[in-house]
């Protein structure tokens, strides 16, 4: 029995794996998206997919990927690295490539990505983790919190600021660009610091906090905090009616927080943030196929162009590639993003040069891309000074990093 | 010194979030770690109630009281109820198995997304250091002629078998808790006053916004509505009576069940009404806000002691004290730590809370 048995059993196993390798060849690519869409993050969460969506949606407009359909894998990561890691281990097995990825999830999956060898896109991380560890199997396509901490200190220098405190939750993500523009200040700017006021989040009240922050009557106030404790700070600061200018770390770059200081004069609350390229050819593609993908005109600052951007990247590098495997798209992302090359601004501009054995270069809605090939980061983000008006966030002009910040 | 009235405000709204947890914990034996959530929960009904019905905050609050009291009450019979003989462990960890169900149900119904309440705390009301330290005088004077006041009714109570010990110690307790306070605040805000220049005495030394003074104002005449109602009504005798013992309690006539069903309407509105003013402090409702609070709440409770819902909103004021006046010596990031420190600290030299009356109760006998 045992002799029949056996060989059923390693026939019937081989058979499946034969068929299931044609399935893989045959079937959508899988592209996954794990990012927080409960928790903290997940007022980027639904904006976040919608760019992805919208590129998927552009790619399979497009032929796919090789000729196969591309299809997004949707994981909640409950905006922890803990989410992150079991979403990641739920979906690994079955995606061809990753994206969504926050600071949590990818200084979580660092390692296991690069051991899995899966390709991995951080289209929303800070993290300054990142900002020597990637390179190889995970690429970061927006703003490092290194650079959003010395733009703060820089735009509180060239706002003729000298005096300034600081008011900041004790999280990996808000504290992070927070001790950057605190050592900038202080050491290469040359600013005094009258307070800085570490807290606890999850609290009913930051009066306290508030009230220290503010005591040593500072020009301005660099507040670092995620969006449920930044509404009862801005409330307090409203109504003690405080006059020192606001500035903001990036995760407060929220509606919540523009409508809770809509009665605030304009330039009292200033940000920091990357901006996509409105007047790229690449920003009208996109545009239109938010509102035919997701149904509706893109919002801005959400990352949602980088969450476009990771996809139409990963898919040229594997169009470029002519493989889905990890490896082979690893090779190809440096190729298909920096100069030389022919510079294109849209999938099937991509993929065309590509089938015409030409090198390429592509910019997206969300700037230039060109990836530092040691670090895996972007070379030069583009940064605009925010303001609120009428209740919502605008960009006014872009700003270039000062060198000499630079640490 | 305005760190005073930030912690007058935090532990008003800690004192509305406790009392209703230590009613159902002394009346009926629950550590009931499920009033988080209930708090949540209410905080949720309000948002929903303002935002999307267009209700004012003080009709949404009342509302979300009154549906939370019912839930209560129905938990009650359903959920505890039948496991009521089962010991402490089995009806705590009964609580905590709720606690996930109405979190898991939040989540289900309401998101996970920040929900924002469009409520402001309306104008500042400015005042003097001296105008507050007369103030804190008159009204800890009240509360001592309040709790005077009590103990005679009690003396005269025909129940005084039942509950004449229990309210005779209380109301002794909180004459001198009111004191102690009334002179422990006069203590700090000289010192604190002394730190600045011209003694505080500036007309707008110190403020505080409409909406927190009615937080406050809310709070405390909660604490003191229930404390009236549980010595001064048939229905609060019946229940001291329940909560002393409630097989005896049921042989001399006492309908228990509807005590019990009392309890829960109250202990519930009661976390509904702390979640309302929560939400509106915070401006906005996570998911997380009943486990973010339920840690405070049990350390008030536990500080207070068991046997007195005045001691229980003393200790929910000395904790809200400890965590915002601490914050001028100590670290802000550290603010829980001092609330739980001073708890450890109090629960060496008294393991049975500050105000408890239960032990003394014990040592009469």
């Amino acid at each position: 029995m045992r002799r029949i048995l056996l060989p059923l059993i390693a026939v019937v196993v081989l058979g499946g794996v034969v068929l299931s390798c044609g399935d893989d060849d045959e079937g959508p690519v899988k592209l996954g998206f794990l990012a927080g869409l409960s928790g903290d993050y997940s007022e980027w969460g639904p904006p976040s997919q919608d760019g992805a969506e919208a590129a998927i949606g552009v790619i399979n407009a497009n032929g796919g990927i090789l000729g196969r359909d591309a299809e997004l894998v949707v994981q909640d990561n409950l905006s922890t690295a803990e989410g992150a890691v079991t979403g990641y281990n739920r979906i690994r097995e079955e995606i061809d490539a990753l994206g969504g990825v926050e600071s949590d999830g990818a200084v979580a999956l660092l390692n296991t990505v690069a051991e899995d060898e899966m390709p991995t896109m951080c289209p929303a991380c800070g993290t300054t983790v990142l900002d020597t560890e990637g390179g190889n199997y995970i690429w970061r396509i927006t703003a490092s919190d290194t650079t959003y901490g010395i733009i703060s200190a820089q735009l509180a220098r060239d706002s003729g600021y000298s005096r300034v405190a600081m008011l900041v939750q004790q999280t990996e993500g808000t504290e992070s660009p927070a001790n950057v523009f605190r050592d900038v200040w202080e050491n290469k700017i040359g600013g005094e610091i009258t307070a800085d006021v570490r807290f606890q989040p999850g609290q009913d009240s930051y009066q306290a906090q508030v009230e220290q922050a503010f005591a040593g009557d500072p020009d301005a106030v660099y507040i670092g905090a995620g969006p449920q404790a930044g509404i009862p700070i801005i409330r307090e600061y409203i109504a003690r009616g405080y006059e020192a200018t606001i500035l903001v770390s990036p995760d407060l770059q929220v509606p919540d927080i523009a409508e809770t200081a809509a009665e605030l004069p304009t330039g009292r609350i200033l940000a920091a943030q990357v901006t996509d390229d409105f007047d790229s050819p690449a920003y009208s593609a996109f545009a239109a196929a938010h509102q035919e993908y997701a149904n509706k005109p893109p919002p801005t600052g959400f990352y949602e162009t980088n969450q476009f951007d990771q996809y139409i990247i990963l898919a040229l590098a594997m169009t470029a590639a002519e493989s889905t495997d990890g490896p082979d798209i690893a090779a190809q992302v440096y190729n298909v993003t920096n100069a030389p090359g022919t510079k294109v601004y849209t999938y099937a501009d991509g993929v065309a040069a590509l089938e015409r054995g030409e090198t390429i270069d592509y910019d997206g809605p969300s700037g230039s891309i060109e990836l530092n090939t040691t670090t895996g980061n972007l070379v030069s983000p583009k940064v605009a000074v925010q303001h609120i008006v009428s209740g919502g966030y605008t960009a006014r002009e872009v700003i270039e990093l000062d060198a000499s910040l630079g640490r | 010194m305005q760190h005073v009235i930030f912690g007058l405000t935090t532990g008003g709204v800690l004192a509305a979030a406790t009392v209703g947890f230590a009613l159902i914990r002394q009346t009926e034996n629950i550590l009931h770690i499920a009033h988080g959530q209930m708090l949540a929960l209410g905080a949720y009904l309000s948002v929903i109630l303002i935002t999307n019905a267009g209700l004012n905050v003080f009709a949404a609050g009342l509302l979300s009281m009154v549906i939370m009291g019912v839930l209560g009450v129905a938990l009650g019979i359903v959920v505890f109820k039948p496991v009521m003989d089962q010991g402490g462990n089995v009806l705590l960890f009964t609580s905590i198995g709720l606690a996930f169900v109405i979190y898991g149900a939040i989540i289900a119904i309401f998101g996970t997304i920040l929900r924002t309440v469009p409520v402001g705390f309306g104008s500042r009301i400015e005042f003097s250091v001296p105008e507050f330290v007369l103030v804190l005088v008159l009204a800890a004077s009240l509360a001592a002629l309040v709790g005077w006041l009590l103990a005679n009714r009690s003396r005269r109570a025909e129940h005084r078998e039942v509950v004449g010990t229990w309210a005779e110690v209380w109301a002794a307790r909180s004459t001198g808790l009111a004191l102690a306070l009334a002179a422990a605040a006069a203590a700090v805000i000289f010192v604190l006053a002394t730190q600045n220049d011209g003694f505080g005495a500036e007309r707008n030394a110190l403020d505080i916004a409409t909406g927190e003074l009615i937080m406050i104002l809310l709070s405390l005449g909660a604490v003191l509505g229930l404390q009236f109602f549980l010595s001064l009504t048939r229905m609060g005798r019946w229940l001291r009576a329940a909560a002393s013992n409630p097989h005896l309690a049921a042989v001399r006539g006492i309908p228990v069940r509807v005590v019990s069903s009392v309890v829960w309407f109250i202990g519930s509105a009661l976390a509904a009404m702390a979640g309302v003013m929560i939400a509106v402090r915070r401006g906005g409702v996570t998911t997380p806000l009943g486990w973010e609070n339920i840690l405070v709440i049990l350390s008030a409770a536990v500080l207070g002691g068991t046997g007195s819902i005045m001691g229980v909103m003393a200790a929910a004021v000395l904790l809200g004290l400890a965590m915002d006046v601490s914050a001028l010596w100590i670290p802000t990031a550290y603010r829980l730590v001092v609330a739980f420190g001073a708890l450890i600290l109090v629960l060496l030299v008294r393991p049975e809370g500050l105000f408890s009356t239960r032990r003394r109760a014990e040592q009469a006998a």
